[in-house]
């Protein structure tokens, strides 16, 4: 008895809209035939039903409060305060929410927030020779004697700023590109604006903005947006901090960074989701060789494989799944990537290799998925 | 439970969500708070949801609002904020869950408080009461990235296109997961169907 139709993956495109019109006549058509897909449609109206009926516990009013007093306390300090200190990964998250929102939504706001200190005249960068080497999306004038250089990655691009001022413009940035400066205490990200930046013996010391806006992110700080007109500069403890250096400074580790390669991700991300299949498979492989820390690395190494096979490398797209499974074999991702090895080999007509891709999921009660893909393998 | 929200704060007019966001962006205190007395529920309750009840909806709460001064201008100007405020919190919960490993003895006190955490009225009837517990059961069963994608797209009443920007995910991943989940939980409902049959 047939208990698949590859037709049904266009129930929910119906349901949301997403089928043309003659295409959603013929699976309306298809639809009253095939008992299938009545069957699953039936379900997920009753699916969806019943999750309405799962009820919602109520918030602890207390708890609810407590939060609202600490959040606002903080929005007023300017700063945020956490009534614990935040954990590294909800600052990382949070940098990665925004980013993605930042990459994706209309760029509409020009406010300024609250937390800037008042504008200050820009400092004097003397024009120099450095401008930099293309494909740089935008031209930099340094100070004499700064030290900085210029790195690009897919659509990637990074200023490193280790000591002096730059004056940057940066043409504004298509979907999918970033511009970065890192200093050797933060990092700016830029989507297309006219700033200078200046350090000063390991730290930030001045970001001004003349035109667009730039995000800031000071090392274990949070972000902030500067606007035309808004510069930053850091406050009274940090500047003490800046030009005396700690007594067992010689003991400190070197230039610390808050780049973790979120931001890197989420661009990769976008550029799967904008179907840049090869750009974005690319991108993430350049993200998987730049942070071998990074905490995006076991999702980036299965989307490689997803990035790969839609861009038509199926059988690079094999390997990097093999490639992930190996370094996570416990990865969520791991029936997915079998299943793509299997579908590839299916490809190759090498049955037992999509078998034993899938074995885990065969054993009774069998995955659905991994028995179709199978059963075709033997058709 | 996914519709939009218009709670007129007392003594005065509501701003759209829109309007808030901005002004939160421009470093306006009391938008936060209003924001905040609007959404907050919301987003407790996705990420209790997420995190079954593993008691850091609190956490995520707070990083949600906590970060909002400063992701608030990249907002998308919709009228409604809630499926971009229960995205960031969907992105805390789900991170924080793989960070700290949780994630497995999550599911288990799912599954095992599932049935108490029902409180459906007395007249209900009972197959009804029968069906959401056996719901919550298979839901609890199924692999945590399709769980969260039917939690967000059936429960939270998210769009495919804003799971995938939340989880990082391509759009059509979150169909294809969003229709395994749905087949799973038919099948899982299935066999305690046939089961309690053959019990009776």
């Amino acid at each position: 008895m047939k208990t698949d139709c590859e037709r049904s993956w266009e129930l929910d495109a119906l349901r949301e809209g997403r089928l043309a019109e003659k295409d959603a006549d013929a699976f309306e058509r298809h639809l009253r035939g095939c008992a299938i897909c009545t069957h699953e449609k039936a379900f997920a109206e009753k699916a969806r039903e019943l999750a309405k009926l799962v009820p919602a516990k109520h918030p602890p009013e207390l708890q609810l409060r407590r939060i609202r007093a600490r959040v606002l306390r903080a929005a007023e300090l300017g700063v945020p305060a956490t009534r614990r200190e935040m954990a590294p990964w909800a600052i990382a998250i949070a940098a990665v929410a925004a980013a993605v929102a930042l990459g994706i939504s209309v760029r509409r706001s020009s406010s300024k927030p609250a937390t800037m200190a008042a504008s200050a005249s820009p400092a004097s960068i003397e024009p120099s020779s450095a401008t930099i080497a293309e494909p740089l999306t935008g031209s930099v004038q340094a100070s004499g004697g700064a030290k900085w250089r210029q790195t690009r990655i897919g659509n990637i691009e990074r200023v490193t700023l280790e000591d002096g001022a730059l004056r940057i413009h940066v043409r504004h940035q298509s979907l999918g590109e970033r511009f970065f400066v890192d200093t050797p205490d933060g990092v700016i990200e830029v989507r297309g604006t006219t700033f200078e930046v200046e350090t000063f013996e390991g730290h930030t010391t001045r970001v001004a903005v003349d035109e667009g806006f730039v995000s800031w992110r000071m090392t274990g700080a949070s972000e902030v947006l500067l606007h035309a007109g808004d510069s930053w500069k850091p406050h009274v403890p940090a500047l003490v901090r800046a030009t005396t250096p700690p007594p067992n400074a010689h003991l400190a580790p070197a230039t610390a960074t808050a780049d973790d390669g979120s931001e890197t991700y989420a661009a990769a991300v976008i550029l799967l989701n904008d179907g840049e299949f090869s750009r974005a498979a690319d991108a993430l492989a350049e993200y998987l060789a730049a942070y071998p820390n990074g905490r995006d690395r076991e999702d980036a190494s299965y989307l490689r494989a997803v990035a790969l096979v839609r861009a038509g490398h199926s059988d690079e797209a094999a390997d990097a799944a093999e490639e992930h499974l190996a370094a996570y074999p416990q990865s969520f991702h791991r029936k997915e990537a079998s299943i793509l090895i299997a579908r590839v080999a299916r490809q190759h007509k090498d049955c037992d290799k999509a078998r034993r891709a899938l074995a885990p999921w065969l054993t009774p009660p069998a995955d659905p998925e991994a028995e179709a893909t199978i059963r075709s393998c033997a058709n | 439970m996914n519709g939009k929200r218009s709670r007129a704060p007392r003594g005065g007019p509501s701003r759209a969500d829109e309007e808030l966001l901005a002004a939160i962006a421009r470093g306006d205190v009391s938008a936060l708070g209003e924001l905040y007395d609007r959404y907050a529920q919301d987003v407790w309750r996705a990420a209790h949801r997420i995190l079954a009840g593993s008691g850091d909806a609190e956490d995520v709460v707070h990083t949600v609002f906590m970060k909002l001064p400063e992701i608030a201008a990249s907002y998308d100007g919709r009228s409604n904020a809630r499926p971009w405020l229960v995205g960031i919190a969907a992105h805390v919960a789900w991170r924080q869950r793989r960070g700290n490993g949780r994630f497995f003895r999550m599911l288990e006190s799912f599954a095992s408080t599932a049935s108490s955490a029902v409180d459906l009225n007395p007249e209900r009837e009972a197959s009804a009461r029968e069906d959401v517990l056996q719901f919550e059961r298979s839901l609890a069963a199924l692999s945590p990235s399709k769980r969260i994608v039917f939690i967000l797209v059936e429960i939270e009443g998210l769009t495919s296109e804003e799971v995938g920007r939340a989880l990082l995910l391509p759009a059509a991943t979150v169909r294809t997961r969003l229709h395994h989940a749905r087949r799973e939980l038919d099948k899982l409902m299935s066999m305690k169907e046939h089961r309690g049959e053959n019990e009776d």
